[in-house]
């Protein structure tokens, strides 16, 4: 009896919030989900960027990671909640340009509504420092020659050397390993000649002597080593595109997007933002939210054919 | 060294530091208890909050919450017969027999004392022998892992305490179940029946769970087996602790857990779950009375929960040295180093020698604390045994259900978790050892992925392996260790007395 006494008490009260005249948005905290573990440079620059966001939305964010599913399982969970603004997703090309091609996921390009991008993520390609090859020249010259085992963990780190392949003749074999880690011990040990990875797992191999970084196969060189030129300065066409950006469920209000899109973009510029992507080896990239969602249709449909073609697409 | 190990101290014993030091010793034996909630998960739920120390205030942190697990792990495994953690899966078979004769005392003694002495091992290999282990694990490459694999996979002819044909039979499904999720190469789904929650394969919380927490309670439940009467606990701590003779036979255990499971926690994907299996395995092989294996021989405690002790140490050169995280729980520690802006690597230790000795020095400290905390709560986690059946079913239950929940927050794995509990129950009332059905599951995953670079690497040339020594070497130990168990199972006692 007392209880349904509360319950009756407390559904009186409900309506009250309503009365009030248009309370300013976000009014409560806004949760991001990030598609893989905490530590990761995933993790780590949607922490950083949120920490900024905070600041103008004037609500605390949550970060939950929602890892599984090859960086899938986040998005399925950001297409499946409620369209408020109060739920939104990260992500890179991996679990939206590239997984709808590998695997079944239940979401579309067209499941979201898209935010401003953050940050590009830098790629190289490199030799363990007894290898032969003194330049990229040098292991592309070899790789027509001859089969040459490249270690990667999976797209998209493995497609640069597959568009090498188609566009120059080469014959770089893919060995996939589980992570970069595991990726670069396979090239220092001689067991693959060459890796094509990113700067976490690269750089303390690089900066002590045992491995030799070629190219750069971003469209820009690694800071730490502006000597290195990237592929396409050195006369090959071939870029690596990936980039972190932010996305909501696609019904969510297009006032509260242009809110939401206002934030992320003024927090993707602070200077603190860049100092951590730096660290893991990500470089800024902001960009508007129109054209964040250009460049990941545009690489959902490039991704497409180069899957396809290296067989590696879901039939 | 030592000027280096003093500084190490320096940096340790302020307030701040120790502090950290203790809480994450304290926090990894509670995570150790608690099965579900692994190390990589309760590491990457402080990471954030780690980020407001310092660096080398973090690493402590969070390197005592790893290697707290390990000691922690032990005493749900003994005392319930659910694995605390994966890398005491093993000890549920001995540990829990222990209890049952009542000597849970005496596993509980001896492992947290084996855990001592393979730590302090652990970081003694670190501190002395990192640069030439760091090229050892460069020298490991996909042949040397499936060679590995399958040497570890030999062991099963030793579990077969119910015969090796059912042995065997629970190795190929494991092997199955370890088939489920993405193929390694190609990335397409396999045996997933369109379940998202099975494309990363099956966890291992669930199924460890299922099969030896769940089925437990089904046979608490059908009162199928009853439980040891307990023998009124000492009222002194030296009695709970392990007597003369169980000394006696512990010691060389530890010692061989110690060096076994350090060189297989330094590789890439070995970790403390093989290395405990190994340990088992290579106990049972050596002992003068491998039938009491399985029905509380103190062997297969003090071996394995040594080995996965020193196997956590051994993951530290590698990360420290080469900046390569050897499993989850690294790969973590480096995204926490890299988020403070050190970049580990050979250079570390003359560009961060107070980190690199301060964390060498908190390991020292973490483990005398660990031990400090562990031995006198035996006593009391022995009167745990002393609950009504009614009650100690009802918290393995719950046991169970939060720790599959907390790993995934998926209600898929709960539900695989009961199926597990009921397909343990099954089996165990067949006369079937669960152990080879876990260790394949565990080790198939890694043998077939290194198999197939090793292949793709070779063109399809399976002859390429003459030319790696490393794993040659560990075929020839798979063939002889399954001659040994399958051809002479009646083994003639002339293994003569080594105190083991």
């Amino acid at each position: 009896m007392q209880r349904r006494l509360i319950l009756l008490g407390g559904a009186a009260l409900l309506p009250a919030p309503a009365l009030r005249a248009q309370p300013r948005w976000p009014d409560r905290e806004v949760t991001i989900l990030v598609p893989f573990g905490a530590g990761g440079s995933t993790d780590v620059s949607v922490r950083a960027v949120a920490g900024e966001a905070e600041k103008h939305l004037g609500v605390p964010i949550q970060i939950v990671n929602r890892v599984g599913g090859q960086g899938t399982a986040s998005l399925t969970a950001v297409d499946q909640a409620r369209p408020d603004g109060h739920t939104l997703g990260s992500g890179a090309m991996s679990g939206l340009a590239i997984a709808p091609h590998t695997m079944e996921v239940s979401y579309t390009l067209d499941s979201f509504a898209y935010l401003p991008g953050a940050a590009r993520f830098l790629y190289g390609i490199g030799v363990r420092a007894e290898s032969p090859y003194g330049t990229i020249q040098d292991l592309i010259n070899a790789a027509k020659a001859r089969r040459m085992t490249f270690s990667a963990t999976g797209p998209p780190n493995n497609l640069g050397m597959f568009d090498l392949n188609r566009r120059y003749g080469t014959r770089f074999q893919f060995i996939p390993f589980q992570s970069g880690a595991e990726a670069v011990t396979a090239v220092l040990g001689g067991h693959v000649e060459c890796t094509s990875q990113t700067p976490p797992e690269m750089l303390p191999a690089i900066q002590s002597g045992r491995m030799r970084l070629l190219a750069s196969s971003s469209p820009g060189r690694w800071k730490e080593f502006p000597q290195v030129q990237t592929l396409r300065e050195s006369g090959f066409n071939v870029t690596i595109e990936s980039l972190l950006g932010f996305v909501a469920p696609r019904a969510t209000p297009p006032e509260r997007i242009v809110i939401l899109a206002d934030a992320f973009l003024r927090a993707a510029r602070a200077p603190a933002v860049e100092a951590t992507l730096t660290r893991f080896g990500m470089v800024p990239e902001v960009m508007e939210a129109a054209a964040f969602e250009q460049a990941i249709r545009a690489g959902h449909a490039r991704f497409g054919e180069q899957l396809r073609e290296a067989g590696l697409a879901r039939r | 060294m030592m000027d280096g190990l003093i500084q190490g101290f320096a940096v340790l014993l302020t307030a701040q530091n120790m502090g950290l030091c203790v809480l994450g010793a304290v926090l990894g034996t509670l995570v150790g208890v608690l099965p579900g909630l692994g190390p990589a998960t309760t590491i990457a739920l402080l990471l954030p909050i780690s980020l407001k120390l310092d660096p080398t205030g973090a690493i402590i942190l969070l390197a005592g919450i790893y290697y707290g697990v390990a000691y922690g792990g032990t005493i749900t495994s003994v005392l319930m017969r659910i694995p605390g953690e994966a890398s005491s899966v093993v000890t549920c078979l001995d540990g829990h027999a222990m209890a049952r004769n009542g000597r849970a005392g005496a596993a509980l003694g001896i492992a947290a004392i084996g855990s001592f002495i393979a730590g302090t091992f652990g970081i003694l290999g670190v501190m002395l022998l990192s640069p030439p282990l760091a090229e050892l694990v460069i020298a490991f490459g996909p042949w040397e892992y499936a060679a590995l694999m399958l040497a570890g996979l030999s062991l099963i002819a030793f579990f077969a305490a119910s015969g090796v044909a059912k042995a065997a039979l629970m190795a190929l499904f494991g092997l199955f179940l370890g088939l489920v999720g993405l193929d390694p190469i190609n990335g397409a789904p396999r045996f997933t029946f369109g379940v998202p929650a099975l494309v990363d394969g099956i966890n291992i919380a669930p199924l460890a769970l299922g099969l030896f927490g769940l089925s437990e309670l089904l046979f608490l439940a059908l009162g199928k087996e009853q439980r040891a009467e307990i023998l009124r606990p000492p009222s002194t701590l030296l009695g709970f602790m392990p007597n003369r003779e169980e000394w006696r036979r512990s010691a060389m255990p530890i010692a061989r857990g110690s060096v076994l499971g350090f060189l297989i926690g330094l590789l890439p994907g070995g970790g403390a779950v093989l290395a405990s299996f190994l340990s088992y395995g290579v106990e049972k092989r050596l002992s003068k009375h491998p039938e009491q294996f399985g029905k509380g021989a103190i062997e297969g405690v003090a071996g394995p929960e040594s080995a996965n002790n020193s196997g956590t140490a051994g993951a530290f050169i590698p990360l420290l040295t080469l900046g390569i995280p050897a499993n989850a729980v690294t790969a973590l520690l480096l995204g926490a180093l890299l988020v403070h802006g050190v970049q580990p690597g050979p250079m570390i230790m003359e560009r961060q020698p107070e980190l690199y000795w301060g964390v060498i020095a908190s390991m020292y400290m973490g483990n005398v604390i660990l031990l400090i905390l562990n031995l006198p709560f035996v006593g009391l986690f022995v009167r745990a045994l002393e609950v009504p059946r009614r009650f100690m079913a009802t918290a393995i239950l719950l046991v169970c259900v939060i720790g599959t929940w907390s790993t995934g927050l998926n209600s898929f794995d709960v539900l695989l978790a009961v199926i597990f509990g009921f397909l343990g129950f099954v089996l165990r009332r067949g006369g079937f050892d669960l152990g080879p059905l876990v260790l394949a599951y565990v080790l198939g995953p890694t043998l077939e992925r290194s198999l197939r670079q090793a292949l793709l690497i070779a063109d399809g040339d399976l002859t390429e392996i003459v030319n790696h020594p490393i794993a040659l070497g560990f075929l020839v130990v798979a063939v002889l260790v399954l001659l040994s168990g399958v051809v002479f199972r009646r083994r003639p006692a002339v293994v003569q007395d080594s105190g083991s």
